[in-house]
């Protein structure tokens, strides 16, 4: 890790040409992965990532050098590199006064992934792998996968900013595939958190492999789904789903302060229906989605992104904050040193509301029921999505009728959310991991269980 | 510590704890990216990385390490890592260290007059694409990526058994986003190109066909749901493809993760389907003269008039199934564990060309974009769902474009329902291989709308 001395060289070389902004991130962790597939354990991998990325930033133009040489020199020679990517300038010259900080944790890890022998991992997958394959004689294979990271992070800048991070993660994914005469059909659970091995201790191992196998039972016996406009309701959970894709997306600063979002200019606005409100919240303990810091050093928060249908805020990193004359509001992440910042979801989830699954179904008539979500993408210039379900049932006349299979729900999230007429009380948030420009990073979706009047369902049954 | 210093120690290391069988796999690369916003530099990225896999062979058992940290404890870590995860490792798999092929094809990945390319070369070329877009139309609204990228790497293959290879390779990718206004709202669109050759980078090029793709999007309409003949283009069905294209993996196949287990000999496809694996394509992106095991590469059909004729293969799937390997073992990443992927990877062409085909077709969908497929589509069931766009086509021209469509089928089912091959063949993005097609007409698909 650096020291201030190192820190105040790199930004004051970083700085030389002018700079308005420079900003150092370090990096250094492990992790490791260990798979079974087959009956047997098949794969374990062990990693070890160290590297530092310099930004610097004049006007609204950034320059960002990264490299995996951590060696004051080495870090001294992506600053120059970046420095020398600006147009020439006078220095700012001013003295750097860093104040160091090391983030007060608030996802404590009781048993880091050093301590846990590796035996007591390997039991843990066999035991999820077990319970998956002992489900059903229809269970024709099963993988399961253990995956563990953890690093610590320095970002330091010229506004004085040097704070340290440490994160642990840990998280237990299994895939079951069902097999009956030509049909092949597979269900997912991936249970994460912020924690050490310790998350073991609060997660049902053998049911989450059970449900994962359930899923893909079930859907064997799933008819196709048939096609149209239809009401839905949306499981709590993984259902979150929809909103990270329909709403989060175009919410993020690096969007909306270039005009480039379905939601740019509307703050204040109504963009939902009233019984609607979200947040984008950076500071659960221990929850998958959360940090102390982001990844520019700002401390996460709480941001109440919409509040009984109306937009009161965006997610903000440093640049967008620049661009668009606001602060950060520590949504600035990143998947690794790789990677510049940029404004990003963490925990996202819409609030309780009043309404019962129960009553939902019962008042919807013809319709469909996703219990389950398996992800989706957004155009965030046009808010289009598309999101594929994984366990859905149809519903006739407020009656859960039979299991359907392969459908996808499209849209647009300006158009969904206003359509939203149900929510629930049953919040409950679910792991996964987000890809966009600044790679791939832990988040959580959420919501209760959601109705939308009307929603375009895309399945192979042609009627 | 410098990477040749790094795998010598390795080696001595692992003679030291006795391990007979170890493998490095070591890359090192630099890439840039420039991104222009409104005639400025707005975003501008260099970096340099580099990396170094073991792979040791314990009592028929791998277990892997990786570090990108080249410190005094690099060693140690590796050395330690890969023992212990081979201690854990339960499969019976028949594993080994490659000896060598008898040779190596020639393949040339490296391109000099990419490398001659400096920074403000690249900076005007993106300057001229903004440029460029702005100019195509009045409609342009905002032109939200005008963007270089150029990237070098080399991959070192050293093991236990003697070998030592080497392959370098680069490549210079340019791209344009645009958005242009449809009423009240926009609709966006991407161009991109790849390159061997910068004498081939045309600014306006790209510029027009992402303001042109994204006007053509304009004034959609809706259209109700049922069943319809399907053209896809060559973008769409090189996304299609690529997502399923594990099926032809031997590794999924033997795991039950792949219908196409035992289906060699077998009519899997309508007889107008061929698809090759070429590692030594002349200009390929995917080319390379070894795979990740250090086996020579070598073309071959996959499947040839809509027969399997062969799965990919690496070493240890080749010799569970008692086949030779093809040749198409592949690590992920740096420190992802050896699979199998296709290299370029494409649907051999036909004669006609689009047009013709649509006119073939007569009434149906033209398919150009498709949407979700890292979730709607199950490689294993082969289910497919997918949010789309493209145009109608009626009396066998395109016509109006359509949205808020979705296309459902199956996989295995689609490659049967092919019914035929248009000539214009193109690749993708490389990813895990590279992969090609011309317009492809699919006898029917569910499509779900109004």
């Amino acid at each position: 890790m650096m020291t201030t001395q190192t820190v105040r060289r790199v930004l004051e070389e970083a700085s030389a040409r002018g700079a308005d902004f420079a900003e150092i991130y370090l990096e250094d962790g492990e992790n490791n992965n260990i798979s079974m597939t087959s009956g047997r354990i098949e794969n374990a991998l062990s990693g070890r990532s160290v590297g530092a990325g310099v930004r610097v930033i004049k006007g609204l133009q950034y320059v960002y050098v990264y490299t995996n040489d951590v060696t004051e020199q080495g870090l001294l020679r992506a600053a120059r590199q970046a420095a020398a990517a600006l147009p020439e300038a006078q220095a700012k010259g001013c003295d750097l006064v860093l104040r160091a900080e090391v983030m007060p944790q608030n996802s404590p890890v009781r048993i880091s992934p050093a301590q846990a022998a590796i035996a007591r991992k390997t039991d843990v997958v066999r035991a999820a792998y077990a319970a998956a394959a002992d489900y059903d004689a229809c269970i024709a294979q099963v993988r399961v996968n253990y995956i563990e990271w953890n690093k610590r992070v320095q970002v330091a800048n010229t506004t004085g900013l040097f704070r340290e991070d440490a994160r642990t993660y840990t998280r237990l994914a299994t895939m079951a595939v069902a097999a009956e005469g030509a049909q092949t059909q597979t269900g997912f659970e991936g249970p994460g958190a912020q924690m050490g091995f310790e998350f073991f201790d609060t997660v049902d191992v053998t049911r989450t492999a059970q449900d994962a196998a359930k899923t893909a039972v079930q859907l064997l016996r799933a008819d196709l789904c048939p096609s149209g406009k239809m009401p839905v309701v949306i499981g709590n959970g993984f259902g979150g789903v929809i909103f990270h894709e329909a709403c989060g997306h175009p919410l993020e600063a690096a969007f909306t302060s270039k005009g480039e979002s379905v939601f740019a200019g509307k703050l204040g606005q109504s963009i939902a229906a009233p019984c609607v409100s979200a947040v984008d919240d950076g500071t659960l303990p221990n929850a998958w989605g959360s940090s102390n810091m982001d990844d520019e050093g700002h401390p996460t928060q709480r941001n109440v992104l919409i509040e009984n249908g109306v937009l009161k805020t965006y997610l903000v990193d440093y640049l967008s904050g620049l661009r668009m004359g606001s602060a950060s509001n520590g949504a600035g992440r990143r998947q690794s040193y790789a990677y510049a910042p940029t404004s990003r979801m963490s925990n996202t989830f819409i609030m309780p509301g009043n309404d019962t699954q129960e009553e939902m179904i019962a008042t919807m008539g013809d319709g469909l029921y996703c219990c389950k979500m398996s992800g989706g993408s957004v155009n965030v210039q046009t808010s289009e999505f598309n999101f594929a379900v994984s366990e859905a049932y149809l519903v006739r006349g407020g009656k859960i009728y039979r299991p359907v299979r392969g459908a996808t729900l499209i849209g647009k999230g300006s158009e969904i959310l206003p359509r939203i007429d149900r929510v629930g009380s049953d919040l409950a948030l679910a792991q996964g991991m987000c890809g966009a420009a600044s790679g791939s990073i832990p988040t959580n979706v959420g919501q209760p269980t959601i109705r939308v009047s009307e929603i375009t369902v895309g399945g192979q049954k042609g009627e | 510590m410098e990477r040749d210093a790094l795998i010598q120690a390795v080696k001595e290391g692992a003679q030291r704890r006795g391990i007979a069988d170890w493998e490095i796999y070591a890359t090192a690369g630099e890439s840039f990216k420039v991104n222009v916003y409104k005639g400025e530099v707005e975003d501008y990225k260099v970096n340099a990385s580099q990396g170094v896999s073991l792979r040791v062979l314990q009592n028929g058992r791998v277990g892997y390490a990786t570090t990108v940290a080249m410190d005094e404890d690099a060693v140690t870590f590796l050395l330690d890592h890969a023992q212990e995860n081979a201690s854990v490792v339960e499969t019976d798999d028949p594993q080994q260290i490659f000896a060598g092929s008898s040779s190596y094809e020639k393949v040339e990945g490296w391109y000099p007059s990419l490398a001659a390319l400096g920074a403000d070369w690249k900076i005007d070329a993106a300057r001229h694409m903004e440029k460029a877009a702005w100019a195509v139309s009045d409609r342009v609204k905002s032109v939200s990526a005008s963007t270089l990228q150029s990237g070098s790497g080399e991959t070192r293959l050293v093991n236990s058994a003697g070998l030592d290879l080497r392959y370098e390779e680069n490549v210079l990718f340019a791209y344009v986003e645009a958005a242009v206004a449809d009423g009240d709202v926009v609709q966006t669109a991407m161009a991109y190109r790849c390159y061997t050759d910068a004498a081939q980078f045309s600014a306006q090029e790209i510029a027009q066909e992402a303001v042109e793709r994204a006007l053509a999007k304009c004034a959609a309409h809706k259209i109700p749901s049922g069943s319809r003949k399907i053209a896809m283009d060559s973008e769409a069905f090189c996304d299609f493809l690529e997502t399923f294209c594990g099926v032809f993996s031997a590794e999924n196949t033997q795991k039950g993760m792949s219908q196409m287990a035992g289906k060699e000999g077998q009519a899997v496809a309508a007889p107008c389907v061929t698809l090759m694996d070429d590692p030594l394509l002349e200009k390929g992106l995917a080319a390379r003269p070894f795979d990740d095991e250090g086996v020579a590469c070598r073309t071959k059909a996959v499947v040839k008039d809509g027969v399997l004729e062969t799965l990919l293969h690496n070493l240890k799937t080749a010799a569970k199934q008692g086949v030779t390997t093809t040749g198409n073992a592949s690590k992920a990443g740096l420190s992802a564990p050896i699979t199998v992927s296709p290299s370029n990877f494409f649907v051999k062409p036909g004669v006609l060309g689009q047009a013709e085909l649509l006119a073939q077709m007569g009434e149906g969908l033209l398919i150009t974009e498709l949407e979700g497929l890292h979730a709607g589509a199950n490689m294993v069931s082969g289910d497919f769902s997918l949010a789309a766009r493209g145009f109608l086509v009626e009396g066998g021209r395109k016509g109006a474009a359509v949205e808020e469509i979705t296309v459902a089928g199956n996989f295995y089912q689609l490659l049967r329902d092919i019914t035929a091959v248009g000539a214009d063949l193109k690749f993708g993005m490389p990813g895990s291989g590279c992969v090609g097609s011309p317009t492809v007409l699919i006898s029917a698909l569910a499509i779900s709308g109004q």
